[in-house]
């Protein structure tokens, strides 16, 4: 399944933020919007357009499926939610991001010793 | 202004591509009116319009190759004759930005300077107040023109930014799809009960649906199906939001209607009779419910009647005469002969349910048939715009499949086939809906 995830990385900064906010539950759009706000500290606000041609991606690649259609009669609104191969792509991509923080701390540290 | 801006988004959701406008569309609708106050609308413009040229370069630079492109119905369906098999160049797909804006910006020009007076954009109703449909009017220092032909004084040229506005909102307003079911506007001022009582009943009964005309008396009821009945919706999905109570909560209903107008009535047709009740029903709705609503289009799932396979097998009759002014209601007992232009379902006693119909339209038939599907509502396709009789067409309903007494009763779509030579077949279409945007538990008596 690793390997499987492979190659779908890395992933962009929104399919990352939209994975991400999956993984405290099923959302709507909306939801997924606020939450991708929240934990990014207010500093990436992803907008529909954006955030429906993402969850597009992904859904056709399976890392994301629809949880609940929309009911018009009680107002329900379609949710969705993360797929065990999204939390997979979103793991792999989480340790690659560490590995290049790592190396960006270690370059930091060399060049700030040199001058 | 957030009306225009609602319809400009809309105005920017057509332009998607055809398949993912039908995936997303309605979501990103939601989610914009619920994001506009927070992240403001430039921002989701600009973020519409970037999605608007990632799909659209989605589809024709990564588009599998088709070499026989079969031709579809409209384009203005949103769907589209391959005329290329190869992607398009850059400098073709510039060239293409640049001739479509500048067509854009000519209509847009031609409409606004067409336009002698602000189209009516908003439709929000449901005050009593307020005889006929207005624009929303958050600024009680600015009254409302009551007659149209008043806005006629507004000078376009005055404010070139917000005719170019109208104008736009203008163009959204022709992009909108016409409805296939309507939802019934009032035509003039509401006229009001005399007087009327609500009362609480038992929530069980808030399903039932019974009503006793002429007189403005309704059984217990839900009152979302109150709401259904004031603005003749035919499914309970043209009604949308609203809290949970107004389906549980169950209240008894009884208006007396002015004597003058109840004078009135005697003299009008069954259509204007019902015309009155409704406008009675909405003018309660808002003044005791504190109504407010709006109405949209959307393109929603439904079943479309059309002729079968093997042709039609019903005879057309002459046209019915016209319902008169001061024609009695119509309830027709058992056993007696339907009048022209109606339609009655009958239970039978093995749970079947046995429709006959008297010089009918095809839309009434599925107006009809469509309550048994339930879900969806079923529209006219079939083309036919004569009249029709029916004659106990007989179906075991859905809703006591494996409950009737009859094994070999035919289901609706088998009876439909058999007898009168028609099929329903599932499709979309564009349908009024009523969005609730507020409304309170009823006022003391």
């Amino acid at each position: 399944m690793k390997s499987n995830a492979q190659q779908y990385l890395p992933l962009s900064p929104a399919t990352l933020h939209i994975l991400l906010a999956l993984t405290g539950g099923e959302l709507h759009g909306y939801g997924i919007m606020l939450e991708a706000a929240r934990h990014s500290g207010g500093q990436y606000k992803i907008g529909p357009g954006t955030l429906y041609d993402n969850l597009k991606k992904l859904l056709a690649a399976g890392l994301v499926e629809e949880s609940q259609r929309e009911d018009l009669e009680t107002g329900e609104r379609r949710k969705f939610q993360i797929t065990t191969l999204g939390y997979d792509v979103l793991a792999a991509e989480v340790e690659r991001l560490s590995g290049v923080l790592r190396h960006a701390r270690r370059s930091i540290r060399l060049a700030e010793r040199r001058s | 202004m957030h009306s225009l801006h609602r319809r400009t988004y809309r105005l920017l959701l057509r332009l998607h591509p055809a398949a993912f406008r039908d995936e997303f569309a309605r979501e990103m609708e939601l989610d914009f009116e619920e994001a506009l106050h927070t992240y403001g609308p430039t921002r989701l413009f600009l973020d519409a319009v970037g999605s608007l040229a990632r799909q659209w370069s989605t589809s024709i630079s990564f588009a599998p190759p088709n070499p026989v492109s079969p031709p579809r119905s409209s384009l203005l369906a949103g769907y589209y004759v391959t005329v290329r098999d190869s992607a398009f160049t850059p400098v073709e797909l510039g060239l293409g930005l640049i001739a479509s804006t500048s067509q854009l910006t000519l209509c847009l020009f031609a409409l606004s300077a067409g336009s002698g007076h602000i189209p009516d954009l908003p439709t929000v109703y449901a005050s009593s107040n307020a005889p006929s449909p207005m624009r929303d009017n958050t600024d009680p220092e600015t009254p409302l023109p009551t007659d149209r032909s008043s806005s006629s004084e507004f000078k376009p040229s005055q404010n070139a930014t917000a005719n170019l506005g109208f104008a736009i909102a203008r163009l959204a307003e022709i992009a909108q799809p016409k409805p296939e079911l309507l939802l019934f506007h009032p035509s003039g001022p509401l006229p009001s009960y005399e007087v009327a009582t609500i009362k609480p009943r038992d929530p069980d009964a808030a399903s039932n649906l019974v009503k006793l005309p002429p007189g403005g008396f309704l059984s217990p009821l839900s009152i979302r199906r109150y709401i259904m009945n004031a603005y003749g919706a035919v499914y309970a999905p043209q009604i949308v939001g609203g809290p949970d109570w107004l389906n549980k909560d169950a209240y008894l209903i009884n208006g007396k209607i002015p004597d003058d107008l109840q004078s009135a009535l005697q003299k009008m047709t069954r259509e204007g009779r019902n015309d009155q009740t409704r406008m009675m029903e909405q003018s309660l709705l808002a003044d005791r419910f504190h109504l407010k609503a709006h109405f949209e289009t959307r393109v929603l799932p439904v079943y479309a009647l059309v002729a079968g396979n093997s042709g039609l097998k019903m005879t057309e009759v002459p046209v019915p005469p016209e319902s008169k002014p001061g024609d009695p209601p119509m309830r027709p007992h058992p056993g007696d002969p339907l009048p022209p232009g109606t339609l009655v379902t009958i239970p039978n006693s093995n749970g079947l349910r046995i429709l006959n119909g008297r010089a009918i339209k095809m839309q009434l038939l599925a107006r009809v048939i469509g309550t048994d599907i339930g879900d969806r509502p079923i529209v006219d396709h079939t083309g036919f715009n004569g009249y029709f009789n029916v004659t106990d067409l007989t179906w075991a309903p859905l809703a006591s499949a494996g409950a009737t007494n009859d094994s070999d009763a035919l289901s609706l779509t088998g009876a439909l086939k058999e007898k009168l030579g028609l099929k329903i077949v599932p499709t979309k279409v564009p349908i009024e809906i009523l969005i609730i945007d507020g409304i309170d538990r009823p006022t003391p008596n």
